[in-house]
């Protein structure tokens, strides 16, 4: 048994390493060598993690090789663009100019219900404000809506913005810890931070969480008490 | 491009292990198969005493060789070259010569079977 709990060890270690080699794209979108990869490299794990007849190497050298080939020949499509339409085929536009592709639905095996499905999927549920429908190497449909469909931007209303529009608020204090990083993306500084925490009536350690953007316009969500404590001070 | 690289590398570190890991287990088919020789012939001049040493010495050998190999070849070949191996000293004292010859035989063919299923050639691959 404690075999097997080593071996799990050394493979699950394995298999992080080889993900992170592969790359964050390998976690969200998968292209069809990606998925081939995955499938193979959990069917490897699970051989050499149950099979104490076989030796650990016979389960590390199959997935090392397939992970490393998996980058080599990203790396070979990303240079070579007739490799990459081999290896990960071409977005294919199902609907053009508002009108429906029959044939390319056809060779895409793509069933009006998967088209309807993936447009809802899309929050589109009326196909006429569809103008281009493509459907990309991994598999997900990407919308162009016609324009009297599209959501009013501030551009379209041509609306003016400050600079720090742009800048999305960011975690400063996670569970009563400062983020540093989070200070410096705002330009403020720890006095600030400490300033505004004690005139909300808190200490660093109470609060929970604290986002801010860059005009110092902030959120605080203090440390909810535990319910056994909350009783015992009521009491 | 570092992950290009660091593949890179694992495919040559693998091709160079594999690349040993044969070329290993040439050299420790090769030794075998001489001491099963050995053995072969000491059988024929029928030298008991010379016999059980090479038994032995076959024995200890291989004990020391199965340390290593376990570590890439599949563990049911090497357990059937393993119960065989032990039947060897005691077929020796006893002088079973009979039994011993097929025996080495037997053992003969596991090794060669070992190293053949680990060559790349048409055959292994496909």
């Amino acid at each position: 048994m404690l075999i097997v709990f080593i071996r799990v060890l050394i493979i699950y270690a394995l298999i992080i390493v080889s993900l992170r080699l592969m790359g964050k794209r390998q976690l969200g979108q998968l292209q069809p060598s990606e998925l081939v990869v995955t499938i193979l490299v959990s069917n490897i794990a699970t051989m050499a993690i149950e099979d104490a007849n076989v030796p650990l190497i016979g389960g590390i050298i199959p997935i090392l090789t397939l992970v490393s080939f998996d980058v080599v020949i990203s790396a070979i499509t990303l240079k070579f663009r007739k490799a990459r339409r081999f290896i990960s085929g071409t977005p294919r536009v199902i609907i053009r100019d508002g009108k429906i592709d029959q044939q390319e639905l056809k060779e895409l095996r793509f069933t009006i219900d998967d088209m309807m499905e993936q447009l809802r999927g899309n929050n589109i549920f009326d196909i006429r404000d569809v103008a281009f429908a493509i459907v990309e190497t991994t598999g997900k449909l990407s919308v162009y809506q016609k324009f009297d469909a599209q959501t009013v931007t501030a551009k379209m209303l041509n609306l003016q913005g400050q600079p720090a529009d742009d800048a999305p608020p960011v975690v400063l204090i996670s569970d009563g810890v400062v983020i540093d990083s989070g200070l410096k993306y705002c330009n403020l500084k720890y006095e600030w931070l400490e300033k505004t925490v004690t005139e909300n009536g808190y200490n660093t350690k109470d609060i929970f969480l604290m986002t801010c953007n860059r005009q110092a316009d902030y959120l605080i969500v203090p440390v909810e008490e535990a319910p056994n404590k909350k009783k015992e001070a009521d009491e | 491009m570092k992950r290009l690289w660091i593949a890179l590398c694992i495919i040559a570190l693998i091709i160079g292990v594999s690349a040993a890991g044969l070329f290993h287990l040439m050299r420790i088919t090769d030794e075998m198969e001489a001491s099963l020789s050995d053995l072969s012939a000491a059988i024929e001049e029928g030298s008991n005493a010379r016999i059980i040493h090479l038994a032995e010495q076959f024995q200890s050998q291989w004990q020391e060789n199965e340390k290593l190999l376990l570590r890439y070849i599949h563990h049911e070949a090497l357990d059937a070259i393993d119960s065989t191996t032990a039947r060897l000293p005691a077929l020796a004292r006893y002088e079973d010569y009979g039994e011993l010859a097929a025996e080495v035989a037997r053992l003969q063919e596991l090794i060669d079977h070992v190293y053949d299923s680990e060559v790349p050639n048409f055959r292994n691959i496909f």
